[in-house]
């Protein structure tokens, strides 16, 4: 829609995660949060990674920076090839010279995520120099005028201020500063305006387009809001209980939803000037990830769900060009009638 | 618009007025109304508080009034070096445990836990008696020092552990910051308010602890108010009261004041106040 997919020179995608496996061990048990992911951003490409609380699309973002926090681990066999290496077995040092360098990350809270004691200036010069050598009063000055170019009015008094002296908006606009700074290839959005006022929402997308737009940066956003997808992706990954069940370009996926979860989660937009009396809603609740079911592990909410689906895990099969769903439907799509115990579920 | 905490505790008069205690005590000895070292300085041993000497004389018939303020200033000048390297110590094991974690952690906690069992008084009265000279003021610092410092490592790790959770911790290692620079400049400043409160109870907790000690003979004549009750110790009863009374007023008024000072950072640094920070 707003950007097309291209690769870099040697043909490799910017960021390609393959089998990313990320677990949990818990008193319950092991929780596989992610549980074999593969998916790929090109450069430039804005990528929408959509899902409900608990099917992994944040802890998938954090590992792609190695920072799960314990117990989280990313197991063995998982690998994150960004910019021609491997983010999953980089050394330390290495990692850490590539965050909020080469990738950055704006993450869901901006009231939580600057720390109260420094100012905003201070936080956002920081990223400048832990990468560079420059003085203090430079990397000041940059931050400044980066201050000034994610729309803060009146910026050198703004960035001596602490964080609890500036509103919300302003906040996530100091986040996006501090991860646009360095003009990193790729950044990873989780939820950057859920909490946002609507209108603070579309502000914040629209500064996140025209920085895109702007510097050329590859955009991974993580929502679970199919509104901003819509806006401002052109691919969109949809994952439900730690795996990918749906990748699709934008219109394909709003066009003809393949899997039941995505369709789900398109009946559960409220659209104006339709006589729907009452919202649809995906019955049930993501299952606990140390418990995922056998077989099809959307089988338990699927309208469609049949013997099959019980005893063998679909695999992700290609539906149309560039547009996958994991589903049995896909080989037997005479079986896509509601049977009349799911209809229940179903209220319209 | 709520004020940043440094200014709002400078802003406090009780803080300030303790602060202000705290320094007259410090330099009262210069101005102290006789001179302690040269001898016998009035007519006769034992004066009785009188309009001359305000607290009486002693066995030397030196002023009372001038010792309990040299006494006051040795015995806080050791209470706050010990505090200083008890803090220094702790903070940097409690934090160095919490940033490592793991198996790491725990071995590092349990030591202290097994230190916490120990008796710290009855160490150092024992430490002292086994040297066979009376302790130096700088022994004795580093004495009570080095054995002060398990609380502080136990209250910081448990401080940083908390902190470690926030989400600025992640979005700052997520722009690349090192796990020092994260220690030393984005949770540091958040360890100020409780270091700092309990730097003035440790103060008052170790000059009972080096009253204690000096009374029962564990340092030699340091001047220090312990040093002070235990001369006076030998000397009968009531008929010398004031030889153990005014050292004794003189403990109870720097422990108090001490408390006090801590009680009213801990209402600055109220660390509910400091946690509900952000959000407001």
């Amino acid at each position: 829609m707003n950007s097309s997919p291209t690769t870099s020179a040697n043909g490799e995608p910017l960021l390609s995660v393959n089998s990313l496996r990320v677990y949990f061990n818990t008193p319950e048990g092991v929780a596989r949060a992610v549980d074999g992911v593969s998916f790929t951003v090109a450069a430039g490409e804005t990528v929408g990674l959509v899902g409900e609380s608990g099917c992994g699309k944040s802890v998938t973002a954090l590992s792609l920076l190695r920072l799960v926090p314990p117990p989280g681990r990313i197991e063995p066999g998982s690998s994150i090839r960004f910019a021609g290496k491997d983010l999953a077995t980089l050394p330390t040092e290495e990692l850490r010279q590539m965050r909020g360098n080469r990738l950055a990350m704006i993450f869901q809270e901006p009231m939580t995520a600057l720390n109260p004691v420094l100012t905003v200036g201070d936080q956002v010069a920081e990223v400048v120099r832990v990468h560079q050598t420059v003085s203090r009063r430079d990397a000041w000055e940059r931050a400044v005028k980066m201050l000034a170019q994610v729309g803060i009015p009146d910026p050198a008094t703004r960035a001596k201020q602490y964080p609890h002296e500036l509103s919300g908006g302003m906040r996530q606009r100091v986040m996006i500063a501090m991860a646009l700074i360095l003009d990193p290839q790729l950044v990873i959005a989780d939820e950057p305006t859920t909490a946002l006022d609507v209108t603070i929402q579309a502000q914040i997308l629209e500064l996140l387009r025209d920085m895109r737009d702007r510097t050329g940066l590859a955009l991974l956003l993580i929502t679970h809001d199919l509104g901003v997808v819509a806006e401002m992706a052109s691919r969109v990954i949809v994952m439900y209980a730690g795996e990918v069940v749906e990748e699709a370009s934008v219109n394909a996926l709003f066009e003809h939803p393949s899997h039941p979860y995505t369709e789900g989660l398109l009946a559960a937009i409220p659209r104006m000037g339709e006589d729907n009396e009452r919202l649809q809603t995906i019955r049930g609740t993501v299952p606990p990830p140390t418990a995922w079911p056998t077989g099809c592990r959307f089988r338990d909410r699927c309208p469609y769900a049949f013997d099959r689906c019980r005893n063998e895990a679909p695999k992700l099969l290609p539906v149309a060009n560039n547009h996958y769903a994991r589903c049995h439907l896909i080989e037997e799509p005479e079986r896509r009638v509601r049977t009349a115990e799911s209809n229940a579920g179903v209220l319209s | 618009m709520q004020r940043p905490p440094v200014r709002a505790l400078l802003l406090r008069r009780s803080v300030l007025l303790l602060l202000a205690f705290m320094l007259t005590i410090l330099v009262a000895p210069y101005f102290a109304p006789y001179d302690l070292h040269s001898g016998l300085v009035s007519q006769t041993k034992y004066q009785p508080p009188s309009s001359t000497h305000v607290m009486g004389t002693n066995t030397l018939d030196v002023d009372l009034f001038s010792l309990v303020l040299k006494g006051s200033q040795v015995s806080l000048i050791i209470a706050a070096s010990a505090t200083a390297i008890s803090l220094a110590i702790g903070l940097a094991y409690g934090m160095i445990s919490a940033m490592v974690g793991g198996w790491f952690e725990t071995v590092l906690m349990r030591i202290t836990d097994i230190s916490f069992s120990l008796p710290r008084f009855l160490i150092l009265l024992a430490v002292s008696s086994i040297v066979s000279e009376p302790l130096s003021v700088p022994q004795l610092i580093l004495l009570i020092g080095m054995t002060g410092w398990f609380e502080v490592a136990r209250l910081t790790r448990g401080e940083v552990g908390s902190l470690l959770t926030r989400d600025w911790v992640l979005a700052a290692q997520a722009t690349g910051v090192s796990r020092a620079r994260l220690a030393a400049r984005h949770i540091f400043p958040h360890l100020v308010p409780i270091l700092a409160v309990m730097a003035t109870l440790g103060i008052g907790h170790v000059i009972v602890l080096e009253a204690g000690l000096m009374f029962l003979g564990a340092g030699g004549p340091q001047s220090s108010l312990g040093s002070l009750l235990q001369s006076a110790s030998g000397i009968s009863g009531w008929d010398h009261w004031w030889l153990v009374f005014f050292p004794g007023i003189a403990i109870v008024l720097i422990v108090l004041a001490c408390n006090a000072l801590g009680d009213a950072l801990r209402d600055v640094f109220a660390p509910e106040q400091v946690h509900a920070w952000p959000t407001t």
